[in-house]
């Protein structure tokens, strides 16, 4: 272990603003963010997950000042991608299937409903252009896809929704 | 249900958005498709309020405005997992040496296979960003693949990782599937190795089995996993640091628990599956 923690240990050293602090002070808002994008259930990982990843690359910060702007850029980047590997092993394992929506047997199967049951990469995305009203090409930029990208998850999320929602009607 | 035959097909011409004349002269005659139609001409107005009332904070001011540095392309680390079809092809080998292994006469004591897995929800190692200048941290397929051979794995080439499209992730394909022989302990490993665009590895995943579980063979596991670490890594002070840190966390693992472990630019992440199986993975791509 010795080998080890100089590594870690250096790792710390190269921060020049005190993250512990400026992450204290911006958690409650990147949970109420991550929960914005993904819901509850995974806000907490994907915080956790956003303090890990600043703490790795601390030294890549650029303006001190934009600290917060920073860790909330992390936190939407890691929302776009949480549990990706959770839905392929979903996939290949057959165990736990995603979560389908299923129309209620008595009333209307809500929108709301629809856009919550979304994965977490698709939801983000919608709210991230319908909620916050980013342009595709923001939305690209703030999750790290190319606009072709964003477009095609946004139109195919779209669809699906749609398509859920008027059959619910119908 | 509707009772009008026209109703489904409706459906499909306005997610298709190709409503014809026809059904906008049918719609307003008709007690399933007209609402069908009305609530359609609703829905963006509604996507748009539905998602507005999911914000709960508004992003901080300048949140676009960081370089790459600190930006999220830049500061989100790690793929999440090998391709599907990569860890489809290794978990159908596992379950073909499993059920080898657990066939009469072959391993009479080796336990039933893990059951009832369930997906992890947290902190999922995610996409290595495409940064510039590329800082090749791994070692190539071939020498990954003529190590394990030596070691008696064998390995297949891997399939295509499938993409959506152009994204921030590296990996461009699983360049071989390496599983390890009977010899190797009480476990079984698939290794995945995983090449950016230029060909260089960049990402080596690790799904490990224990044929029995308990300390000693987590202990033999955690030594044959920092092997393959080693052998991944194309400094080999970093690649020694990474299996130090397998040998004395992986056999501490429980179900759920994720660590990782960053040196010289290369990350380690390490955690056991709800399935009891342990994942590791090794990248190495652009972390300057």
């Amino acid at each position: 272990m010795e080998a080890i923690e100089p590594g870690l240990a250096e790792v710390t050293r190269r921060s020049d603003v005190d993250l512990d602090s400026a992450f204290a002070a911006a958690r409650p808002r990147l949970v109420r963010i991550a929960t914005s994008l993904i819901g509850t259930d995974a806000a907490e990982d994907v915080v956790q997950d956003t303090y890990l990843v600043a703490r790795e690359r601390i030294g890549q910060l650029r303006d001190a000042a934009a600290i917060e702007a920073w860790l909330a850029r992390i936190c939407v980047h890691r929302a776009f991608r949480v549990r990706r590997r959770g839905r392929r092993l979903q996939e290949l394992l057959d165990v736990l299937p995603i979560p389908r929506v299923t129309p209620p047997p008595h009333g209307r199967l809500e929108l709301h409903e629809l856009v919550e049951n979304l994965p977490p990469r698709e939801r983000a995305v919608v709210v991230l252009q319908h909620g916050y009203g980013y342009s595709l090409d923001e939305v690209a930029r703030l999750v790290g896809i190319s606009h072709a990208n964003a477009r095609k998850i946004s139109s195919r999320t779209r669809a699906r929704l749609l398509r859920q929602w008027l059959e619910a009607e119908a | 249900m509707s009772d009008c035959r026209r109703t489904p097909g409706l459906v499909d011409r306005v997610v298709g958005g190709r409503i014809t004349d026809d059904d906008r002269r049918h719609a307003p005659t008709c007690s399933w498709c007209g609402p069908v139609l009305t609530r359609a001409n609703t829905f963006d107005e509604e996507l748009r309020r539905v998602a507005r009332s999911l914000v709960a904070e508004e992003l901080p001011r300048g949140i676009l405005d960081q370089e790459p540095g600190g930006r999220a392309t830049g500061v989100v680390a790690r793929r999440a997992a090998p391709g599907f079809a990569a860890i489809l092809a290794a978990a159908a080998i596992l379950l073909v040496t499993t059920v080898i292994a657990l066939a009469p006469g072959t391993a009479p004591s080796a336990s039933p296979p893990p059951s009832s897995p369930a997906p992890s929800s947290s902190n999922p190692p995610s996409s290595t960003p495409s940064v510039k200048p590329f800082v090749e941290r791994m070692n190539t397929t071939a020498f990954i693949v003529g190590k394990l051979t030596a070691s008696g794995y064998h390995c297949n080439d891997g399939a295509a990782l499938e993409s959506p499209g152009p994204g921030p992730d590296p990996v461009t394909r699983e360049s071989t599937v390496c599983t390890s022989p009977e010899k190797a302990g009480p476990f079984t490993l698939a290794v995945i190795v995983g090449e950016a665009a230029n060909g260089k590895v960049v990402e080596v995943s690790i799904k490990a089995d224990l044929i029995a579980d308990s300390p000693e063979n987590r202990a033999l596991l955690a030594v044959e996993v920092s092997k393959v670490l080693v052998v991944s890594t194309l400094d080999e002070q970093t690649g020694q640091n990474g299996g130090l840190w397998v040998k004395a966390h992986l056999p501490e693992l429980n179900v759920g628990d994720q660590i990782d472990y960053g040196i010289n630019g290369m990350s380690f992440h390490a955690e056991r599956l709800p399935n009891q199986s342990y994942l590791i993975v090794a990248q190495g791509a652009g972390l300057t």
